[in-house]
């Protein structure tokens, strides 16, 4: 928070280094949108190669995309700016599979990304709700591995949320 | 040291990605516990949450979590417009129980007759202790029964506690924390209203001092306003139904057969609704506390 690194210099580019050596130019404003690299950068002001290994290309590059849009959106002082994000996030999450929900949700969760975080977090959530236990199973993929009765019994003293 | 802080994250997703595979053979396993259990709590509701304890002994783990509820209350207070909170009344009327569930949007009352709420907690208090059960648990459960010593100025004398007509007590949850209420007048114009909050969820040490319920709320009602709403009030006529499940400074009140929701910062009080019956007046007035959204509990 003492650094004036991140007030002064709206312009300034950062490079982010992936695991796989895919490199990304971006604004300081956008890649600051992400907690891991603010912190980052208000600690190691002088540096301008960050490297990541703990992300690959394909998943850094879409938590990059969707940092621009929010940091872009965020700029406009327009009224309807919440509105055109919401719109944006859920086009954003749509159609992703859950292989790549899932990395995308652990990249956000590595760089800090609290409201990526949030919005790939409702969207898993999204898939749960309504759904039977069976049909949780079957949309996650998840085998049962309750010994024989136990399952019964969770069931049993829960009913009520099993109708 | 960047490059310190960032082996330091590494290593920590390394070991928390390595936990997950360990016990569930989905794509979901490379979630790490934490992610999952961010999941879990932005269900909509505590029975979403519940089935999804029974899908896998590694979902069941996260939701059995001891910060899992306090978590999951945290987010479930986002309105759900189509949901709306319902109170749940029963009562001895004209020699016949009966239930009423009123609908605290509209004020309309519903006769609840088919499929039974969900648990809620159900507790006493005793001399000077309180003694609380998780419906959540096996009825057999040791840890499903807490006790806790009531705050030293909660009875002003312990031979006073015969006086105590119980709807002058109150138990019930307000977001998600076990509540307790007290009634008293004060003077012939003011009721006192004291609200006790469980604090400390996790912890929980029956002789703990200081004790673990904390006064919240302290106010005066003027009994002549509120007399002037309700035809007559009297002491044996008031008292506090339920608690909100959400708004933590909303109680509900009865007067006589008025049900307000009554708000302790703003000292307004809004008519819900009129818990009536055929003959007027109830003669063994029994109100649950149970509310919807069902909130679970901590205890």
């Amino acid at each position: 928070m003492s650094s004036s690194s991140t007030t002064t210099t709206t312009t300034r580019l950062l490079m982010l280094k992936a695991s796989d050596g895919v490199t990304f130019e971006v604004e300081e404003a956008v890649a600051t949108k992400l907690g891991a690299i603010n912190n980052m950068v208000e600690e190691e002001g002088s540096e301008d190669l960050i490297c990541l290994p703990n992300v690959n290309g394909k998943f850094l590059g879409m938590v990059l995309e969707w940092c621009k849009k929010h940091a872009n959106n965020n700029t406009n002082s327009d009224k309807g700016n919440d509105e055109v994000n919401k719109w944006w996030d859920k086009e954003f999450v749509m159609d992703l599979d859950q292989n790549t929900l899932y990395h995308l949700l652990m990249a956000a969760d590595y760089l800090s990304g609290t409201e990526l975080v949030d919005l790939l977090t409702e969207k898993v959530a999204s898939m749960i709700r309504g759904k039977k236990v069976e049909e949780i199973r079957e949309t996650f993929k998840i085998k049962s591995d309750f010994l024989p009765g136990q399952e019964e019994e969770i069931r049993k003293k829960n009913s009520w949320a099993f109708e | 040291m960047l490059e310190r802080a960032l082996r330091v994250r590494r290593k920590k997703a390394k070991s928390e990605r390595r936990r997950s595979t360990e016990r569930c053979t989905s794509s979901s396993r490379y979630i790490p516990d934490d992610l999952l259990h961010e999941i879990m709590i932005r269900l909509p509701n505590l029975a979403s949450a519940v089935r999804c304890s029974s899908v896998c002994k590694r979902w069941r783990s996260i939701t059995c979590r001891s910060d899992f509820t306090a978590t999951f209350m945290d987010h479930i207070h986002r309105p759900e417009p189509k949901r709306p909170l319902r109170l749940l009344f029963g009562g001895i009327a004209d020699e016949e129980f009966s239930i009423r569930v009123v609908d605290n949007d509209n004020g309309m009352m519903m006769m609840q007759s088919s499929s039974p709420p969900p648990p809620v907690a159900a507790a006493s208090v005793g001399a000077k202790l309180l003694l609380s059960y998780d419906p959540f648990k096996d009825f057999g459960d040791v840890k499903a029964w807490k006790s806790f010593r009531l705050p030293h100025d909660f009875l002003p004398d312990d031979s006073d506690l015969v006086l105590y007509y119980i709807p002058h007590l109150r138990l019930g949850l307000s977001q998600g924390r076990l509540r307790l209420s007290q009634f008293l007048w004060d003077d012939p114009q003011h009721l006192s209203l004291k609200v006790w909050d469980l604090m400390d969820n996790n912890n929980i040490d029956a002789n703990a001092e200081p004790s673990p319920i904390t006064l919240v709320h302290q106010t005066l009602i003027d009994a002549a306003a509120a007399a002037a709403a309700a035809a007559s009030v009297s002491l044996m006529s008031v008292s506090v139904p339920a608690f909100h499940p959400i708004h933590h400074n909303q109680i509900f009140m009865l007067f006589d057969s008025y049900l307000y929701r009554y708000d302790l910062d703003t000292k307004k009080q809004v008519m819900v609704a009129e818990i009536e019956n055929n003959s007027g007046r109830w003669d063994n007035l029994r109100v649950f506390p149970f509310v919807y959204p069902a909130s679970p509990t901590i205890i």
